[in-house]
């Protein structure tokens, strides 16, 4: 009945909130990324140690722009 | 923090920008332990020092040290560095960051930031810090990437922050953060030496050109402390350092031979 009552939460309450902050996600990856699209990388060399932790992150942003496949040879998440 | 100061010797090619800075690291390495380092790409410490100067950090007499920073080398070593410290790596992520690192290496602005960053792990260990910076254009860019960065990195820092905040409602942790805080703590610190320990000498000769661009350095970098020092003086007047004239002033002994006392008294604090 407990478990019950924390999916109900979790799918009724909290999703919703996740996904109406999800562009906050979606400004941050775009901003990490910025080679994706060819703009050259205010990091620079501060940057490639962060992309194997947004891998996970990295793949579900280009699925949800639509992309199957993520297109990038040197983050190969899918 | 051992540093005093740290010294930026800019301004058009050819005024004698390196040959101060080796006059300058000579006199001052007898006042403490100094380090003398070039970060213009076409190095040229070593022909006027007389000695093979490279990459690596040098011993060149009591007190002073000396190296010809590698940009790309730089960047190889921290990708290096990087892969080897993600050993848990799956093998496929691992193969896609070396083909990623391929690209870095010409990024110009991977490489300001790789010579940005080790400068501040050189500033730890030396009193003086003499910076031989590549011509005007490329020393202004320098200096506005460190801003831009930093810029960049508190806009990320609230990023992050929001996506905290969901994260931690959704019950999941985030390491993202954390990490971004770390750099950006380094970013700021570099900001603050360059802010407070810095001084900028724009050499000039008395040709009308190179002393318009030593002007031009004075303009652009507003928030730091900039010199103009007019090298090879011969009866120009004006509100400059003067160094006079020298017939070759290339090896030590010659160096040391060369009037740089105004500079000195400068960086000493005056």
């Amino acid at each position: 009945m407990r478990e019950f009552f924390k999916a109900f939460l979790d799918v009724h309450f909290k999703k919703p909130v996740e996904v109406s902050q999800s562009y906050v996600r979606d400004l941050l990856i775009l901003s990490l990324f910025l080679d994706y699209f060819g703009l050259d990388n205010p990091l620079g060399i501060y940057a490639l140690d962060l992309y194997p932790y947004l891998l996970e992150e990295f793949h579900l942003w280009h699925k949800t722009l639509g992309m199957e496949k993520s297109g990038l040879d040197f983050l190969p998440c899918c | 923090m051992l540093l005093k100061r740290l010294v930026f010797f800019g301004g058009k090619g050819g005024v004698g920008k390196s040959t101060l800075s080796c006059a300058v690291a000579l006199r001052l390495s007898k006042e403490d332990k100094s380090l003398l380092v070039s970060i213009d790409p076409a190095h040229s410490l070593s022909g006027i020092l007389g000695m093979p100067i490279g990459h690596e950090v040098k011993k060149i007499k009591e007190n002073l040290h000396a190296l010809e920073l590698s940009a790309e080398r730089l960047v190889e070593e921290y990708t290096e560095r990087v892969l080897n410290s993600l050993q848990d790596l799956l093998p496929h992520v691992r193969s896609g960051l070396k083909e990623y690192a391929k690209y870095l290496k010409h990024s110009p602005t991977a490489l300001e930031t790789a010579i940005l960053d080790h400068l501040l792990d050189l500033c730890q260990d030396y009193a003086y810090v003499i910076v031989d910076s590549a011509p005007t254009g490329q020393m202004l860019r320098l200096f506005e990437t460190a801003h831009m960065v930093k810029g960049w990195f508190d806009f990320l820092t609230r990023l992050a922050k929001e996506r905290e905040k969901v994260q931690a409602f959704m019950g999941k942790r985030d390491s993202l953060l954390s990490l971004i805080e770390e750099r950006k703590s380094r970013v700021e610190r570099l900001l603050n030496i360059l802010r407070e320990k810095s001084l900028v000498f724009a050499v000039a000769n008395e040709e009308p050109l190179s002393l318009e661009e030593a002007q031009e350095i004075k303009r652009s970098l507003r928030d730091m402390k900039v010199y103009i020092v007019l090298n090879r003086w011969r009866s120009m007047e004006g509100d400059f350092i003067k160094v006079q004239e020298a017939e070759r002033p290339y090896g030590i002994e010659a160096l040391e031979g060369l009037k740089v006392e105004g500079i000195v008294w400068v960086v000493k604090g005056g």
